[in-house]
């Protein structure tokens, strides 16, 4: 038995279709239900949903052989696993954006509002800029709107709410991508296991 | 031994075992002074110490490594190692909970003149080690004189073979491409570093694949250091359990060759980790010497390894103040004395749902019903 977490969301759900056509079904999934975990004896598969920011801590502690999560959470949470295979899905940017007429003011503290407090931390320390962070939960476009802060730090798919805010992406931080994680310990003793499902995506990601 | 607690049972197998070996109990203090560690700092894993002042106003700290002490207190010489091990309590910072937590580990440490053979002596017992947690085991080898030998070999900047290290340490592939063209390695050296990071399984496999990869002495060296050890474990039934995989990359300041982490089937994290150290005893003016040990993880081991939890007891004895003592003593050491676990009490406890209940009337022991 293979134990796989997925996102909750439409990535989750993307991830899904791609790990279902190399033969990693799970018939429950499909339908339209509250549960978390899904189980098919055939297939030897077990799928669990979590919040994107956990699939990590679920991969490092164990309880998921395998996972699928974003760089952005894995740079912003840490966890000690295997990085084996960019999956190419939920591509963006992770950036600082700020109103289009924003000017930086070298000699006051930045203010950065994100939900990525530890990557906006790191960021900045390497470029020894000294800031407040602001840690919000949603809608981070509104805070440089409404004066909470100067600028943001989030991830950017297509620019489209940012132009829709009169914001502009400012500096790149990273690019993010759906990567496939596998716990440390996981991967020595179910490696035939991981590295089959490995060979089959590299087989059909290959472009 | 049945009664005790799974990592207990362990450790006092892995200390019986280690005494067989030669290696002896090494006591020490809870405390050090904290000068040790600030002049030390860089060998600690994280920094975060716990400090407090003692009677004569020395600032003290609880140790936060045993190794350290170790390499400090040792009486080795070049022509006569130290061969010890320690139980001991070490007090770090949490990773996860960023809160101090006390974790107790167990560990060996040779130093002395590290000879081919102490270095199978050691990878012995860690195999040995590993076994006595359970009986699925992995045992991954890296050598700290090939990676840095690998990395000579490539001209790129400091922060950028730092980029290198840390997807090597991921097994992330992917990045590591795109940093090599981004980087403009050149070709050949490219390759190296995609197949240091992409080597995990069999011995013979992967040794020769380092053979291909080496282009200087320092990797041809570690190459003939690690091929000596495969020689003699390749004939052992635990020649499957040792893996060369270089993502075990541990800190290049304190390891300066053969490094290993074990891991367990039911633990899904390191349970040890080791390697030769000799930077530790150079900073300590004993650059004479030099040095390999091992740790193992007992809160790891602990946390996964739980034996099914003894709920309750066998036997409950009831009494009252009627009951005769004597005669209560000698009944109670009779069950003991058969592997019995019993209760005596006033009234029927907890936990004694299948327990089988006497009630000592007097000086009579007598059976009773439930109800």
């Amino acid at each position: 038995m293979i134990n796989i977490a997925l996102p909750k969301g439409r990535l989750g759900d993307q991830v899904y279709r791609l790990f279902a056509s190399i033969g990693y079904v799970c018939r429950e999934l499909g339908d339209e239900s509250r549960k978390l975990i899904f189980e098919d004896e055939k297939t030897g598969v077990r799928y669990f949903l979590v919040k994107p920011l956990d699939v990590g801590i679920y991969v490092e502690q164990g309880i998921a052989d395998i996972g699928v999560a974003g760089k952005d959470m894995l740079l912003e949470t840490q966890p000690d696993v295997y990085e084996l295979l960019d999956l190419g899905l939920g591509q963006c940017e992770l950036s600082v954006a700020a109103p289009n007429a924003y000017q930086e003011d070298r000699e006051s503290v930045l203010r950065v509002a994100t939900k990525y407090p530890n990557i906006a931390r790191q960021y900045y320390q390497n470029r020894n800029r000294e800031i407040d962070i602001i840690k919000l939960n949603g809608s981070i476009e509104l805070a440089p709107i409404l004066g909470l802060s100067d600028v943001i730090v989030d991830i950017v798919e297509t620019g489209t709410t940012l132009r829709e805010n009169n914001l502009k992406v400012y500096e790149h931080i990273a690019p993010s991508s759906a990567l496939l994680i596998a716990n440390i310990s996981s991967y020595k003793f179910k490696q035939q296991a991981i590295q089959t499902m490995l060979n089959a995506l590299l087989r059909i990601l290959k472009p | 031994m049945e009664t005790l607690r799974k990592s207990e049972q362990v450790a006092y197998l892995l200390r019986s075992i280690y005494e067989q070996y030669g290696y002896r109990k090494f006591r020490m203090s809870k405390f050090e002074e904290y000068d040790f560690y600030a002049e030390n700092k860089d060998f600690l894993t994280d920094g975060q110490v716990i400090t407090f002042t003692d009677p004569s106003g020395k600032l003290m700290a609880l140790k936060p490594d045993i190794t350290m002490s170790v390499a400090k207190n040792t009486r080795a010489t070049a022509n006569i190692p130290e061969k010890v091990y320690y139980t001991e309590s070490v007090y770090r910072m949490s990773r996860e909970t960023r809160e101090y937590k006390e974790i107790f580990q167990l560990g060996l440490e040779y130093i002395g003149e590290v000879s081919p053979y102490t270095n199978i002596e050691i990878i012995d017992l860690a195999l040995k080690s590993l076994a006595c947690i359970e009986p699925v085991f992995v045992l991954d080898i890296s050598h700290m004189g090939f990676i840095t030998g690998l990395f000579d070999s490539i001209s790129a900047t400091a922060g950028a073979k730092k980029e290198f290290l840390h997807c090597i340490e991921r097994k992330n592939i992917h990045e590591l491409n795109r940093l090599i063209s981004q980087h403009k390695i050149e070709k050949k050296q490219g390759y190296r570093l995609l197949a240091l990071a992409g080597i995990s399984g069999s011995m013979d496999m992967a040794l020769k694949e380092i053979r291909e990869i080496s282009v200087n002495q320092k990797m041809r060296s570690a190459v003939a250091e690690l091929e000596q050890l495969y020689s003699v474990f390749k004939q052992s039934k635990n020649s499957n359990a040792l893996r060369l995989d270089f993502s075990i990359i541990s800190d290049s300041k304190y390891y300066n060759g053969l490094i290993f982490r074990g891991y367990v089937k039911s633990v899904p994290r390191t349970v040890l980790s080791g390697g030769r150290y000799g930077y530790l005893l150079s900073r300590m003016h004993k650059s004479d010497l030099q040095a390999i040990g091992f740790a193992i993880y007992f809160d790891e081991v602990e946390r996964y390894l739980k034996l099914p939890i003894r709920n309750g007891y066998d036997t409950v004895i009831l009494y009252d103040e009627r009951s005769d003592l004597f005669a209560l003593h000698c009944v109670i050491e009779e069950f003991v004395n058969a592997g019995k676990c019993v209760c005596a009490a006033l009234t029927l406890p907890e936990n004694s749902g299948s327990a089988k209940i006497y009630r000592m009337d007097r000086n009579k022991l007598l059976e009773q019903s439930r109800d």
